[in-house]
């Protein structure tokens, strides 16, 4: 089983708002026809016809998703970087005819063999193995465009309620959304008694900013990095009915970052496997497109937004096998919810492991106790696919870049640190919970920026014994393996896994605390790899500042310089002595002509002796430090004491050689 | 009662460990090591290998005894699987590179190093590569010393909580956690505990201060060789068996990485994976230092270059006041001078910023 689109129905919650049912469309990639409606991205028309697999990673098929960040072009533009647009942000087009860009597919007759097995007519057949160059968004044209007073980095509510309230107070804004609509989690995560309906709120505030004239909405657009007061943003958009890529350089008086949460993908071997998605990931396929990645469903948690997903899940006609929460006790009105919609779910569970049906082209899932050591002793659950979450963390990647602080706790869970002077936070990015707060910190994040007097925010959480916190962060206690899939750390493009056995016997510790040898991963990695390295203890939550520091980088590539031409001709030699030989051969050493008398070359560094018998250095009289240009022959050296006319050897690589000293030589 | 110690050596680097455990267990000194080890995932700080690009005969003349003395203590670590051998390639781009590395050549060879002249591109004037030279592995390295420090009988401390006050008559007084010690001397191994722990005054009169980049990028294309050496800038290259690079060298990172390109055979471009920056000290004539000032007995180890590590036995035997008198006379050329220039040992000194390639 894999993605599919949902049928549509009245009071379906995923009916996808984003596409347009009566448009459908068709385009090739790499000349597989893919078909769509208008409103898809390429990524979500490639999931909607099934194909959910992107290709092979350490010999386990990968999941496709947005995080891997592939990149495609269009067929008829040029072959370089600068063509390249990423499959998540960019519109299915009709007619188009795109191409995997830059990635290295497998050729030849074992993967023509391999198309006959279910698996890979739903993939893309990439190899993440091979040594990639990926693009980055600096390899888009850059293009001119005006600052603003504020830039606001996000779409959510925090980041709607910031832009609008800049707007009103008459400054200029720039709103960056990465997705091509506004609105962020919030719907997922609901609202508590008495707060505004995300809804209401997104409606409201979308509303507010296009009737304030002063805001400039970027919808597809990626901020990747913030450096001083400049936000660098990648971003698709269309040209004549063409998707391109630009890069955009906004200057701003003040940023704010509204940037939200991410899934943290809880680790057990499998993990992402096809079939396996994020929470948040789910929730966006499907209320956006209309896509679900597989029935039945099983839901692993440890948190309550998964328990609304189920329920809205259910409202669309899904089927939800289980829900697994991995706290022992969970209170929660949505899990209330669940049970009375006769939804299983059990406490206490957390995933051990993931395997493919190779059947069924869907997954068996594993389970083990989420205490007791992780015991596991129940039958595998049969599903269409899996939806894990681990947790929710904040993005912060942005705000570390910009020189903001970061701490971490033993779970691997990340706050935000201190301040920086043109560089605010709002939202769930800066820990607030409720919708009220959420709203409530966009605005004061831009009257701090702007200097006015703040009042605290007040976040009124429901009492943890109605609704539970998140859980510890879930990690299976099942010994690293060959015979599974890897256990990434995160869901992005790092493919950072725990490591493995080596091949041939020699085994790794294989506690979870402990994984295995020394992590070594050999691409720039992404908080959540940090942040999971700190939860399972491969990074002390003393050292992970710097780890982020020096391991969570910004793309940047480099390339060689342009080569000079080969110059032939030799500048005459310089006579001075390099420092090196300075007193090698004593204080009074002095430079010397020397000639060869049997024909034999000389070469810079040869050793001189008094005779043939020795050739140990520490005994040499001198050292030849150039030859005569045309002439190697004929050369100058360095000698302990000399005199003309009188015989010396030449060490070289042919033996010794017999040379005449000639004359002093008076460097100039 | 405090306890006393013979050295305390302060350090973070493989040689300043694996020096407290030969002094602890070779010489019977009582040994108290204050250093961490760098974390695996941060970019490699530095490298340890049994050849560079040294022209001073008696250093070659030193690492041809001191080399196999070091692999023996290499293989009791790790179950001996702390160093791997390579070919490293020492590269110029300037007249005055390639005359040094031809000085370099001809001098190891007469010591028994392999090492052979190398067609390089039109970028390069002058290639030299060794064969069968040794790298040490840090990362199986740093895993595997905790214990052996232990079985040594190392007291091994971490350099947060510890205070290190060196006194008048020479020796030193140490405390962390409530306990208090003492040592008849202070080693400082490497350029960060010389930072951290050296006299500000001598430090700044003895050496200078570089800025360095480490940088680790993600998997390319294949170098000519797994080490190349840049010996103009100081850039110095390993590819792990993954494709990934560890560069560290001299200036900003984007110099490092661009020069670093020119060494891929095809596909000259990488990305970064990881970047870290530090200060490294350099004495002023490019040598190594080993002493102090008479005023303390604080001992200054620096600038010993990749294969510093592989002078370990030697560097031993002259502290536990041991030494043959080949070796005694090595080091104490070495000792810092007062105006820091010492022109019977100065080296090749790269030029302190990326050499540019065109």
């Amino acid at each position: 089983m894999s993605g599919f689109r949902i049928p549509s129905r009245e009071g379906n919650p995923f009916n996808g708002h984003q596409i347009a049912e009566r448009q459908p469309l068709q385009f090739r990639l790499n000349g597989r026809r893919i078909s769509g409606f208008a409103g898809d991205s390429v990524l979500t028309a490639l999931l909607a016809s099934g194909v959910d697999c992107a290709g092979t990673h350490q010999g386990f098929p990968i999941a496709l998703d947005a995080h891997l960040d592939l990149f495609v072009r269009l067929a008829d533009a040029p072959d370089d970087l600068s063509s390249a647009l990423p499959m998540a942000r960019t519109p299915a087009v009709d007619g188009a005819d795109f191409k995997i860009f830059r990635q290295t597919e497998k050729p030849g007759l074992w993967h023509w063999l391999k198309q006959v097995r279910q698996r890979d007519t739903h993939s893309l057949r990439l190899d993440f193995d091979a040594p990639l160059l990926s693009p980055a968004p600096g390899d888009a044209p850059l293009e001119a465009h005006k600052g603003a007073d504020f830039v606001v980095v996000g779409g959510g509510i925090a980041g709607l309620s910031a832009a609008a309230h800049a707007a009103a107070a008459g400054q200029s804004v720039i709103l960056i959304e990465r997705r091509a609509y506004l609105g962020g989690d919030a719907v997922l995560f609901g609202h508590a008694a008495g707060e505004e309906p995300p809804d209401n709120a997104i409606a409201r505030l979308s509303r507010l900013i296009a009737d304030a004239g002063n805001v400039t909405v970027l919808t597809s657009a990626n901020a990747v990095a913030v450096t001083g007061n400049t936000v660098r943003v990648h971003q698709v958009v269309m040209r004549d009915g063409r998707p391109v890529a630009r890069q955009l350089h906004l200057r701003a008086e003040h940023i704010v970052l509204a940037t939200g949460t991410a899934d943290r993908l809880p680790l057990f071997p499998g993990n992402r496997l096809p079939g396996v998605t994020s929470l948040s990931s789910a929730f966006h396929r499907a209320s956006a497109y209309g896509i679900w990645p597989g029935v039945p469903s099983v839901i692993a948690l440890n948190g309550n937004a998964g328990y609304r997903l189920a329920l809205l899940a259910q409202d669309a006609g899904l089927d939800i096998g289980k829900v697994m929460d991995a706290r022992l006790e969970p209170q929660s009105r949505f899990a209330e919810f669940t049970k009375a919609y006769g939804i299983k779910s059990e406490a206490g569970l957390r995933p051990q492991s993931v395997q493919l049906n190779a059947n069924t082209g869907g997954l068996f899932v594993k389970m083990e106790l989420s205490w007791e050591g992780g015991r596991g002793d129940f039958e595998p659950l049969q599903a269409g696919a899996m939806i894990a979450s681990g947790g929710w963390m904040p993005r912060l990647a942005l705000w570390q870049m910009a020189g903001g602080g970061l701490q971490v706790d033993a779970d691997g869970r990340i706050r935000a640190e201190g301040t920086l002077g043109s560089v605010a936070l709002a939202g769930s990015c800066a820990n607030y919970a409720s919708n009220t707060a959420i709203l409530r910190s966009g605005t004061n994040a831009v009257d701090h920026l702007l200097g006015r007097t703040v009042s605290p925010i007040e976040d009124k959480v429901i009492d943890p014994a109605f609704e539970s916190p998140d859980g510890d962060f879930p990690v299976s206690q099942l010994p690293e393996t060959n015979t599974l899939a890897p256990r990434y750390f995160d869901t992005g493009k790092t493919l950072v896994s725990a490591p493995r056995p080596v091949q041939g016997g020699m085994f790794t510790r294989a506690s979870h605390a402990h994984p295995g040898p020394v992590m070594i991963a050999d691409t720039a990695l992404s908080l959540g790899d940090v942040a999971t390295l700190t939860a399972i203890g491969e990074v002390l939550p003393q050292a992970f500042t710097t780890i982020v520091e020096e391991r969570v980088v910004p793309p940047t590539r480099f390339t060689a310089p342009a080569r000079p031409a080969a110059d032939s001709a030799q500048p005459p030699q310089d006579a001075g002595i390099p420092a090196y030989l300075s007193h090698r051969f004593g204080a009074d050493a002095q430079l010397w002509e020397i000639d060869g008398e049997d024909g034999r070359a000389f070469q810079t560094g040869n050793l001189l002796y008094a005779n043939s018998d020795t050739h140990d250095p520490m005994e040499a009289l001198g050292v030849i430090i150039s030859v005569t240009h045309g002439n190697n022959r004929n050369a100058l050296a360095l000698l302990a004491a000399g005199q003309a006319g009188h015989q010396i050897m030449v060490r070289s690589q042919r033996g010794h050689t017999s040379a005449r000293i000639i004359r002093a030589v008076t460097p100039d | 009662m405090s306890e006393h110690f013979d050295f305390a050596i302060a350090g973070s680097t493989p040689l300043a460990a694996l020096l407290a455990g030969v002094l602890a267990r070779e010489h019977g000194a009582k040994i108290c090591r204050i250093g961490d080890f760098r974390h695996a995932l941060r970019p490699q700080g530095g490298f340890d290998i049994s050849a560079g690009p040294l022209t001073r005969p008696e250093t070659w003349r030193l690492l041809r005894s001191t080399i196999p003395q070091t692999l023996k203590i290499l293989g009791e670590i790790g179950d001996g699987k702390v160093f791997e051998r390579v070919d490293p390639l020492m590269v110029s781009i300037t007249q005055e590179g390639a005359d040094a590395l031809a000085h370099m050549r001809n001098v190891a060879q007469e010591y028994g190093f392999q090492i052979e002249r190398q067609a390089i591109s039109t970028v390069f004037s002058a290639g030299y590569q060794f064969r069968d030279a040794v790298r040490v592995l840090r990362r199986p390295l740093t895993a595997a010393t905790a214990e052996w420090l232990a079985a040594c009988g190392v007291t091994s401390l971490s350099p947060e909580g510890v205070t290190i006050r060196p006194q008048k008559h020479g020796d030193v007084r140490l405390e962390w956690d409530g306990h208090k010690a003492t040592a008849d001397c202070l080693i400082l191994a490497g350029d960060e505990a010389i930072l951290k722990y050296g006299e500000p005054e001598y430090v700044a009169r003895q050496f200078e201060q570089i800025p360095i980049s480490a940088l680790l990028t993600e998997p390319a294309g294949p170098l000519e060789t797994s080490v190349v050496h840049v010996i103009d800038s100081g850039l110095t290259l390993y590819q792990r068996h993954t494709g990934a690079l560890d560069c560290v060298g001299t200036g900003p990172a984007d110099a490092i990485g661009e020069a670093a390109c020119l060494h891929l055979k095809h596909d000259q471009r990488l990305q970064l994976a990881g970047l870290a920056h530090y200060t490294g000290l350099r004495a002023r004539d490019g040598a190594s230092v080993f002493g102090g000032s008479r005023d303390n007995g604080i001992v200054y180890l620096a600038g010993l270059g990749v294969t510093g590590l592989f002078q370990l036995p030697a560097l031993a035997r002259v502290l536990a006041k041991a030494g043959g008198p080949v070796e005694s006379a090595y080091f104490a050329a070495r000792a810092p001078a007062r105006n820091g220039l010492r022109p019977a040992i100065a080296e090749f000194m790269p030029n302190g910023q990326m050499a540019a390639a065109s």
